[in-house]
């Protein structure tokens, strides 16, 4: 049975919608600015990619804040046989914030776990529900689950919310490790010196093509192949042969079927480390030898940690149904490994796969392989932009 | 699914499920890295572990031991970890976060940021052991063991690894169970799995 996306909805600093951040990252350009949320004058980095209209002082909290709107507008979508699947790496750690700070709130009320109930009471009370979270790659290895357990046959749908916000807590903590870009995030360039954090959450609701079409439900596209690896290598750093990588890329091709010279492109992970783009380089090499176009949106949209797999899985669907790829922001010397690969330039793309890929703290690896909808009659790419916008 | 090995710690001894051991400890503190009814061979940093680590550590090792699993250093096994507990890292996102604010809120400290996510512990165990599995946290609400059980029975018989680790780890303790799909017992395993932590004195 294959897992097809049916409803898509996301939320960047770019604004509320895919078309946002689509029409953000196809002019080049950068949402990462000045933070004003706390102070930051004792970090070597003084930007994130946040969103203007986040409250810190709001009954609800950061990601609630993004979550809400998004699953209520779904109103309708629901049925209690749906299972829900969290992804996030902190979830509302503002309360916790708060907890140590000004004991206003306790630092239990940033468990997972009510985080959870929260999402699933607006969703008219999913009670199948789970959290997952597999740091960097939270919301990659939450839609594999997704796509494993409609294929399997075990569940018919399955909706994938994800959610990750900044905050003095991880702000400090990445500073502390040393991983910011003073400036803005530049992946694959040369010059690259670190991530730029940014926040955001999103929402796919996945089931079989089966139920989809009974439904008359328009198809996104299809998550057709997905692997996980781990590195075993570092708490923080990837491996530096990028050998993780490799085997999870080679696992999304061997569950989808698929060989290597079917992928026509790549939205990489890209986060503008040292390390990270160097390791991602060398997998893809090795994986598909000749240069495919890739892309890393981080330049633009910040590094959204745990929700970052799932709104780039979003955009490169949308992508590969727009024919165009966009460039990658922030991109000025592309970096010698690089070289053939990535572009500062909007690139048209006549792909039917897209390989979509993250990694995280503890050497997590993981990758999508996603299928456009063969559209006739251009229905599925109206109904994503109207959809999204 | 089939366990071949569990391993667990509580806050006075430790013990392997088949064999059916169970050893007295003072405090965790004591546990030494080179302890050798634990591990195969020293853990590097294993004294800079949190808790949960510590915990995961122990019980992973005391699993692989009880299912005469051989591992060493540089030898990659095709085992992915997914671990739960109902706390995630927020005693790990605490201290860090009270340490940086007692400290002025000026810089935070690396060694503690690193063990807040909640699949930190995991992290910690795939470097010891060489794990190149998946690596996953999960929990749900009712902190129902079947469906952790089910999403490692669908890693394995999806290829993305050949056994899974389901490892535990909250105050006071933890447990390991390493499993593999070799027979289709998933009811008998269930319950299984539920007694370990009485056996471990957990609950």
């Amino acid at each position: 049975m294959n897992a097809v996306i049916v409803t898509a909805d996301i939320i960047t600093a770019y604004g509320q919608g895919l078309a946002c951040l689509w029409d953000g990252v196809c002019a080049g350009q950068c949402a990462v600015r000045p933070v004003v949320r706390f102070p930051v004058d004792a970090f070597a980095c003084k930007n994130a990619a946040l969103i203007d209209s986040l409250d810190g002082q709001a009954h609800d909290s950061l990601v609630m804040q993004m979550l809400r709107p998004m699953l209520e507008q779904l109103e309708g979508e629901w049925s209690p046989a749906i299972k829900l699947l969290l992804a996030t790496t902190t979830g509302e750690i503002d309360w916790l914030q708060r907890g140590v700070v000004e004991a206003s709130r306790d630092v239990a009320d940033s468990l997972l776990s009510r985080l959870l109930k929260q999402i699933s009471r607006i969703c008219g009370g999913l009670n199948n529900a789970m959290v997952i979270s597999s740091a960097c790659a939270s919301s990659t290895v939450a839609i594999a689950q997704a796509a494993s357990l409609i294929r399997s046959g075990i569940e018919e749908a399955v909706l994938v919310v994800a959610c990750d916000c900044i905050t003095e807590f991880v702000f400090s903590g990445f500073s502390a490790l040393q991983a910011l870009d003073p400036d803005v995030a530049r992946p694959f360039d040369q010059h690259r010196a670190g991530l730029s954090l940014g926040e955001g959450a999103g929402c796919v609701l996945m089931m079989s093509e089966e139920r989809a079409r009974r439904l008359n439900r328009p198809i996104l596209g299809e998550v057709a192949g997905w692997g996980m690896s781990n590195d075993a290598n570092h708490m923080t750093g990837p491996s530096r042969d990028g050998a993780g990588l490799k085997h999870a890329i080679e696992l999304a091709l061997k569950t989808a079927g698929v060989a290597a010279d079917r992928v026509g492109a790549i939205c990489a992970h890209g986060t503008g480390t040292a390390y990270n783009d160097s390791m991602e380089m060398k997998a893809f090499k090795a994986v598909f030898g000749q240069p495919l176009s890739t892309f890393s949106i981080k330049g633009g949209s910040g590094h959204t940690m745990g929700s970052a797999g799932l709104i780039e899985a979003v955009l490169s669907l949308h992508a590969v149904t727009a024919g165009m790829l966009p460039g990658t922001v922030g991109l000025s010397c592309v970096d010698d490994e690089a070289e053939g690969w990535v572009s500062n330039e909007n690139r048209t793309c006549d792909a039917e796969w897209i390989l979509s890929t993250n990694s995280g703290f503890g050497g997590t690896n993981a990758a999508l392989l996603l299928k456009k909808q063969n559209v006739k009659g251009n229905t599925n790419h109206d109904y994503l932009r109207s959809r999204l916008d | 699914m089939t366990i071949c090995g569990a391993g667990w710690i509580n806050d006075k001894s430790y013990g392997m499920w088949h064999a059916d051991t169970r050893l007295e400890y003072a405090s965790l503190k004591e546990i030494r890295s080179t302890e050798i009814d634990i591990f195969s061979y020293p853990v590097k940093h294993f004294g800079r572990f949190d808790r949960p680590s510590k915990f995961a550590c122990v019980s992973v090792a005391l699993a692989l031991k009880d299912a005469a699993l051989h591992y060493g250093p540089g030898n990659k096994l095709n085992i992915g970890l997914l671990g739960t507990n109902q706390v995630g890292a927020v005693p790990a996102n605490a201290d860090y976060f009270k340490d940086f604010v007692d400290c002025g809120r000026t810089l935070g400290r690396g060694n503690l940021f690193i063990y807040t996510l909640p699949s930190s512990p995991l992290a910690e165990v795939s470097i010891h052991f060489d794990l190149c599995g998946p690596l996953l946290y999960a929990a749900n609400v009712a902190d129902d063991m079947r469906d952790m059980m089910q999403t490692c029975s669908l890693l394995i018989t999806d290829g993305q690894a050949e056994r899974m680790l389901l490892v535990r780890y909250t105050e006071p303790g933890g447990f390991a169970c390493l499993l593999d799909d070799e027979l289709n017992s998933s009811i008998s395993d269930l319950d299984t799995i539920k007694t370990i932590p009485h056996i471990a004195g957990l609950l």
